[in-house]
């Protein structure tokens, strides 16, 4: 558990169990550690620090800002870790402002009112799309939860970089153009457009067994300064 | 200006409470008494006012199911009255005391006629705040935020992830039977928000959340208005970050405006100042406690205090006021330099500031309001009208964080009651995998009522309020006391039900239908659709 950005607790139980298991595994006896690991961005696991597991049974280890780290409990024999217990993955929480200055934009049209809306662009200078009402697919007010509006965009040249994301609920499906969008088996869609600047309107609709409802984005009329 | 263009202000109450609720009662109780007579009441009363008046107003107020349980609790409200009436007899009692003393029999006068009005406005309102508060939020400018069933900090809990999802659903299952729809806005306990948290409110629906200046501040990337703006995390959810200026002159105990010397003090109450023969009859439970009378103004840095004067107190918060906005109106000025699009300033506080800890507070909201509200450069603010006509705003990962000391979780995890996490860990991965189990059809009722009762109680053992007690030390006992039973009679249960030996007398003995009463157990299960999506 992350605690602040230089500090994460951590607590376990040794049993007997866990150990005698760990130490057949080892082949020998070893000492019973819990060691602090820090996950880096290319997946790797560095282990940090080592406190001995059996005074006690918490620890708040130090630990910097900004990074991700995982407890394990094992047992140590020379350069050997047996593990017993993992502990789940805690970010500390970063302690300035981020590196990172490239915005991404979102817009969520309608989602406050009584219109349920979809997958939204970022908007330079009115992207639309038009809502839909929920009982076009039977009523369920899980069609507005489950369907994660987001988008992002980039500029290039006079283009716009689109890219649509969304969550589908089982049954339904995302046509953008004549192009069908797959959908991951969790129901996840991502689709990339480039649209030209001026007006365009990109087809995009969602069918299921019972409707078919379509919807057109209008591309920007010009891309607005504020976001460019 | 055009409304539009003007730049916002939100002011964001948060009220909250445990649920305290003892068959024979607890001096703990008084907690809710004190906070109807100070601060839900007034609070009501300058609502009432603005609307009476036709102000244009806009205030976002959130109560906890807890809070809004006991408020419509029959035994609780019984016990209310009984305060109620014992205080109407300690007024007497200090009238005669203070008779020929102007400025203590003065004081006395003005807090019966408080009583008065409060009690008159509590029964004008059916006795029922919930549905008073909600009855006001139909006009539009009321809105009323939910919050987790018992104030649970979302990212300590995190293990199993069920846990919080538990919390918001309820949460938000509750609000929706209190208020009639599910809300819109909600409150994060102590602005509590780390990984996974936007997701599990976006999840169940929220659109909108505050949280702390760094958790926006120290978002990635880095956000381009910093909290003056609103961003929306990967999952749809738009947070607010909480503006450190405004809050500081209203929170801070050293440069805030409730330290003023003119107001009234309070610490000195008649509860501890008078002897105790003359006291003991109005303390109903043995010890000394707070009355509500205070006689005295915070004076100056020594201990000797000089008597409250009503009149300067209220000259002190019009004062306030007026210097709130004069505030704000220069920040918006520097900020509009800098910015191209209106900002919105989030001020978000514990309600029960106004009014119980700081005397004055509600008149200074309701001065501070009156004045945004006919001011040509802010306006009062809601968070939903705000992402209404701006739309659109910038993507980040929000940072960890929380309001509370530091800004990070160390109030919560320390040395104190760090021990909680690995029982409260545990229990919930019970109870998810608890709730998972099939039930044979003939004990399927018992089993259910069961498993809710254990949700009740894993719950109850979650609340954010046992650590901070434990922390800052103040009823110690009680919160172990807490915290021992709600896991005891978890366990209690789950060994009832593991072992097939489930007693139907003892389950009804040690239910709790007041709190909670249509809890779903299946709300720890990560495969079922979330509750309010069904819901009418």
């Amino acid at each position: 558990m992350a605690r602040d950005p230089y500090w994460a607790f951590a607590y376990w139980e040794l049993t007997e169990g866990g150990r005698r298991a760990a130490q057949e595994r080892l082949g020998t006896p070893a000492e019973a550690v819990i060691r602090l690991f820090e996950l880096t961005g290319t997946g790797e696991r560095l282990p940090r620090t080592d406190v001995p597991a059996g005074p006690a049974s918490s620890w708040y280890f130090n630990v910097s800002p900004g990074k991700r780290y995982q407890a394990a409990l094992g047992l140590r024999l020379g350069n050997a870790f047996e593990v017993i217990a993992e502990s789940q993955a805690v970010l500390a929480p970063p302690d300035g402002p981020s590196e990172r200055v490239d915005a991404s934009w979102m817009v969520l049209y309608d989602l406050y009112g009584p219109e349920v809306s979809f997958a939204h662009a970022s908007s330079p200078g009115g992207l639309r799309t038009a809502a839909r009402r929920a009982d076009w697919f039977g009523g369920s007010e899980a069609w507005h939860r489950t369907i994660e509006p987001l988008g992002t965009q980039e500029r290039r040249s006079a283009d716009l970089i689109l890219t649509l994301e969304g969550r589908l609920p089982p049954g339904l499906r995302l046509w953008v153009g004549d192009q069908a969008v797959e959908a991951t088996p969790s129901g996840e869609v991502r689709v990339r457009l480039t649209l030209p600047e001026g007006g365009s309107l990109v087809p995009v609709r969602v069918e299921s067994a019972a409707a078919r409802r379509e919807s057109p984005f209008e591309s920007p009329a010009r891309l607005n300064s504020e976001f460019s | 200006m055009q409304r539009g263009s003007r730049a916002g202000i939100a002011f964001v109450l948060h009220a909250h409470l445990p649920f305290v609720r003892h068959d024979k009662g607890a001096l703990e109780e008084l907690w809710l008494f004190e906070a109807i007579a100070e601060t839900y009441l007034p609070l009501l009363e300058v609502l009432e006012g603005w609307e009476r008046d036709g102000v244009d107003y806009r205030l976002s107020l959130s109560f906890t199911p807890t809070l809004a349980a006991m408020l419509r609790d029959p035994l609780l409200l019984r016990r209310f009255d009984e305060h109620r009436r014992r205080l109407r007899r300690l007024l007497e009692r200090e009238a005669a005391r203070h008779a020929g003393h102007e400025r203590l029999a003065g004081l006395t006068a003005m807090y019966q006629e408080r009583l008065d009005r409060a009690e008159r406005l509590f029964e004008e309102n059916g006795r029922d705040l919930v549905a008073a508060f909600g009855r006001i939020a139909e006009g539009g400018r009321l809105e009323i935020f939910g919050s987790c069933a018992t104030h649970g900090l979302l990212p300590l809990l995190a293990e199993p992830p069920e846990a919080v999802q538990a919390q918001v659903r309820v949460g938000i299952e509750e609000h929706r039977r209190a208020f009639g729809r599910p809300p819109r806005g909600f409150w994060l306990p102590e602005c509590g928000i780390g990984p996974g948290v936007a997701e599990a409110l976006a999840t169940e629906g929220v659109r909108y959340t505050v949280v702390e200046q760094h958790g926006v501040l120290h978002a990635d990337p880095r956000p381009r208005y910093g909290v003056y703006a609103p961003v929306y995390t990967r999952s749809g959810l738009a947070l607010f970050g909480r503006d450190p200026e405004s809050s500081a002159q209203v929170w801070s105990a050293t440069e805030g405006y409730p330290g003023d010397p003119w107001y009234r003090d309070f610490y000195r109450d008649a509860g501890f100042d008078r002897e105790w023969p003359y006291i003991e009859e109005f303390m109903p439970y043995g010890v000394r406690t707070h009355t509500g009378l205070k006689y005295h103004r915070v004076s100056g840095p020594h201990d000797e205090k000089e008597l409250y004067d009503p009149q300067r107190a209220a000259e002190r918060a019009a004062v306030h006021a007026g210097n709130f906005v004069f505030n704000r109106e220069h920040q918006v000025r520097h900020l509009s330099s800098v910015m191209d699009r209106p900002p919105i300033i989030v001020a978000p506080y514990d309600a029960e500031l106004f009014g119980h800890w700081w005397f004055e507070g509600p008149a200074f909201l309701d001065q501070t309001m009156r004045r945004l509200a006919a001011h040509p450069l802010l306006r009062p603010a809601l968070l939903s009208e705000w992402l209404d006509e701006r739309p659109h705003n910038q993507m980040v990962e929000p940072a960890p964080s929380t309001w509370g000391y530091n800004g990070y979780f160390e109030v919560w995890l320390e040395g104190s009651n760090d021990w909680i996490y690995r029982h409260l860990h545990e229990a919930a991965r019970r109870m998810v995998r608890m709730a998972q189990m099939e039930i044979e059809a003939e004990t399927a009722d018992l089993a259910r009522r069961a498993l809710a009762q254990a949700a009740r109680e894993l719950l109850l053992a979650q609340s954010s309020d046992w650590p901070f007690i434990l922390k800052t030390g103040t009823v110690v006992p009680y919160a172990r006391r807490r915290l021992h039973e709600h896991l005891n009679r978890f366990f209690e249960i789950e060994g009832a039900l593991s072992s097939g030996a489930l007693d139907p007398g003892w389950l009804e003995a040690i239910e709790t239908p007041q709190i909670f009463p249509h809890i779903d157990p299946d709300v720890y299960r990560s495969d079922r659709t979330p509750l309010t999506a069904s819901a009418p």
